[in-house]
């Protein structure tokens, strides 16, 4: 049999085991040292560069675009992303990324003669939707890791970043604290059909993005 | 809490100020005893340092944690789930507080170091022992007998859990004896239809209740019930869930008898020759390190098993060349900790119009039901269950295809309900398994580290076998689909219940302490932390660790008053 994923369990609250690997204890600290001797110069200028910046922010509004909520731009995924390029990742899965970031704006150039940022919108889903295709096939390869694929992190970064923002939790209804713990609640309107799908339905001003309302104690 | 000066005589010193340290404090100045209290790391501050309401988005790393940081600092402490972006604050740095193993036997020691220990970050679950386990030893011959019964401690775990706040529900299982509950908290709907069709499937011989936890479900003693905002262990402000720092603590200080001294590393016992005593212990301040004595009638070490075991091994004297109460020469031997990694996880249709609501600090129990109402003859002894049913998030999409607005719209919604259990098994007490100081390696302080050595045996590899094999049966006869197995057990120290290596018995010359917890050879020493585990049963300990601690607490302050000690 083989082993899955951790199970997190007691309510997703994770507190519950961790599986870890079998090699366990010297595995660990050679991944420390690895870690620790990665980057050991912190660079000075954002490595995620303006122009990659740019990129970045406009794969990303593909994945998670505006729509009556704020899409991912505009909820500061690229902040994230270059707190993660600059002090998380490994050497080598940050120059992946990079690597892939880089091959965006010349293939967009050869293929529709722009920059990927200055595409038309259909230019950047059918160019998305290429590497999303990608990866999928990668994912169902026995032979394969979808995540030696640039654009596996660039959606799973896109993702984290966009549902744990301010915005993204404000789009999910996203509540600190409850009066009780409801084990079998109907679903809110927005949990059973969460959009009607289009950015000219979004309400407009400052309040459409504000937290709602706590009640904590 | 003030910081006074030090050689003042104290009636009473405690040694660690986490789960038994607070106990121990709030009993003990409670029967009028003055009492100080000695935590090696820093001072807490809820106010300042709890943190469980911080938007993820103000996280440099959105909850993603400081991995180099991490690497850098805790590569063991990592491991455990609570050592997050916030909380890894409260666990120790593994560069400043070494310890070894022996090549291919991992053992990971997780520690917190501060006012509180890791009461701050624990799981919370409570579950009392019964004659089942108190008894386990003497039945079958591993290890030596408890020298109590469950009639002993029960009252104990009454009085520790009226105080503390215990929600569950009364089940009328002989082998996890109710408790003193305050309301449970709610099952989800899919964990609600899984209790029922176990309970059908296995004829009743298999129990699954909602997690009996130290979290208030009502106000109790001017603390508030749980508001259900999800990561205890970075704290909580309005105290809902037991700690020492949230419950015992403030309880001693009212009494005006206790004093705190943060940053005060023990390294070592006081003995003294002629009167056959303990008159204090050795203090390093942590930050100056200044070398200072403190001195007390009675001496109560509740530093964690495996340091309070430390402190022993590095008291030597004439009298006990190898470690203060050490005459039976099992100080530091029979090490537990309970088994996990195993189980297994379900998905179930249904329920589409469903989910929960808030973040429950709990999930659900299986009760022991091996070697209990069902015969296992591959293993002795047996385990529980814990786990929980929850839909799945927006973590999903990470491996989902697509893109776009219903890629975004369909991440919004509720996912897939899916169920998953873990058993957690009985570790035999076995003499292999145990602690020495290392004749090398020192922690920042100088102190001797310790050299654990410690592995599962084949009764405990066998009964994790069976664990997710039965696991997998109860979530497949609940109509569970897409069953996946865990079968990989962690290696020992992970699930944070080492225990053993200064035992209670009934004999002093193949135990280190009495039924009191008191020291077979120096009447004014107790230990009255998970270090005096007899045996481990299957059930998260610290309830009986602090019933254990109270217990204690009382028979010394009786015991100095009757001039015994």
């Amino acid at each position: 049999m083989k082993r899955r994923q951790a199970i997190g369990v007691l309510g997703g609250v994770a507190a519950g085991p961790l599986v870890m690997p079998s090699a366990a204890f010297k595995e660990l600290l050679d991944w420390g040292r690895r870690v620790r001797e990665s980057s050991a110069q912190p660079p000075t200028a954002s490595l995620l560069t303006p122009p990659r910046t740019r990129v970045m922010a406009a794969l990303a509004e593909v994945v998670i675009p505006e729509t009556d909520t704020p899409g991912a731009s505009e909820a500061g995924v690229t902040e994230f992303v270059a707190a993660l390029v600059d002090g998380w990742l490994d050497d080598e899965d940050r120059d992946l990324f990079l690597e892939g970031l880089d091959t965006v704006d010349p293939a967009a150039r050869e293929r529709f003669g722009a920059d990927f940022a200055d595409c038309a919108p259909e230019q950047r889903s059918e160019y998305v939707g290429e590497l999303d295709a990608e990866v999928a096939r990668l994912r169902e390869d026995p032979d394969g890791t979808a995540s030696s694929h640039f654009f596996h992190h660039v959606k799973r970064f896109t993702i984290t970043a966009y549902f744990t923002s301010e915005a993204g939790l404000a789009a999910l209804g996203h509540r600190i604290s409850f009066r009780a713990f409801e084990g079998c609640a109907p679903l809110t309107p927005a949990e059973s059909a969460p959009s009607s799908g289009s950015a000219a339905a979004r309400p407009s001003g400052p309040s459409a993005a504000a937290t709602p309302p706590c009640d904590a104690p | 809490m003030n910081i006074r000066p030090r050689r003042q005589e104290y009636d009473v010193i405690v040694v660690g100020s986490g789960m038994s340290g607070g106990w121990a404090a709030k009993e003990l100045t409670e029967l009028g005893a003055r009492v100080l209290v000695l935590e090696a790391g820093p001072m807490i501050v809820p106010e300042r340092d709890y943190a469980e309401h911080l938007p993820t988005y103000e996280m440099p790393y959105r909850g993603w944690n400081d991995r180099k940081a991490l690497a850098a600092e805790q590569p063991v402490q990592r491991e455990c789930y609570a050592c997050d972006e916030v909380a890894r604050k409260f666990f120790v740095n593994d560069i400043d507080n070494p310890y070894t193993t022996h090549d291919g036997r991992p053992f990971l020691w997780i520690r917190g170091r501060q006012v509180g220990g890791r009461s701050i970050m624990w799981a919370r679950q409570c579950y009392r022992l019964s004659d089942l386990d108190f008894e386990a030893n003497a039945r079958d011959g591993h290890g030596v007998d408890w020298p109590i019964r469950y009639a002993d401690i029960a009252p104990w775990y009454d009085h520790v859990e009226a105080f503390a706040g215990i929600s569950g529900r009364a089940e009328g299982l002989p082998q996890v004896p109710d408790g003193v509950f305050l309301p449970p908290m709610p099952m989800s709907c899919v964990e609600e239809h899984v209790a029922g069709a176990i309970d059908r499937a296995f004829g009743g011989r298999r129990r699954m209740t909602i997690g009996r936890t130290a979290v208030l479900t009502v106000d109790h003693r001017g603390r508030s019930a749980c508001h259900y905002c999800g990561p205890c262990h970075r704290g909580c402000r309005t105290r809902s869930y037991f700690s020492s720092i949230n419950a015992t603590l403030p309880a001693a200080e009212a009494t005006g008898l206790l004093t705190l001294r943060p940053n005060s590393v023990v390294p070592s016992v006081i003995w003294d020759p002629a009167a056959g005593r303990v008159t204090g212990v050795r203090v390093i301040d942590a930050q100056s390190h200044d070398e200072l004595e403190f001195h007390a009638r009675t001496v109560f070490l509740a530093a964690s098993a495996l340091e309070s075991t430390r402190i022993l091994l590095n008291s030597t004297s004439p009298d006990f060349p190898d470690g203060l109460a050490n005459s039976s020469g099992v100080l530091g031997k029979y090490l537990m900790d309970h088994t996990m990694g195993v189980g297994a996880r379900a998905t179930f249709d249904g329920w589409e119009d469903r989910t929960t609501r808030g973040r429950r600090p709990n999930g659900i129990y299986v009760a022991r039901f091996a070697n209990v109402t069902e015969p296992s003859p591959d293993f002795l002894r047996g385990y529980g269950y814990q786990g929980s049913a929850s839909r799945a998030g927006w973590g999903r999409g990470v491996s989902m295809a697509g893109y776009g607005a219903d890629f975004k719209h369909e991440l919004m919604r509720p996912g897939p309900w899916s169920f998953g259990i873990n058993g957690f098994g009985e570790c035999l007490p076995r003499e292999e398994n145990h602690v020495a100081l290392d004749p090398e390696q020192v922690d920042k302080w100088g102190i001797p580290a310790l050299r654990i050595s410690c592995e599962w045996s084949g009764n405990e590899r066998a009964m994790m076998r069976d664990a997710a094999l039965q696991a997998a049966e109860m979530l497949e006869a609940s109509g569970g689909r897409d069953i996946t197995i865990d079968d990989e057990m962690t290696p020992p120290g992970l699930t944070i219940h080492e225990m053993g290596t200064a035992r209670m018995g009934r004999d002093p010359a193949t135990s280190v302490l009495n039924a009191h917890n008191q020291a077979w050879d120096v009447p004014n020493l107790f230990v009255v932390d998970g270090a005096a585990m007899t045996s481990s049963a299957c059930q998260n300990p610290s309830l009986t660790y602090m019933a254990l601690a109270a217990r204690a607490s009382h028979y010394a302050v009786w015991a100095v008053r009757r001039g015994e000690i």
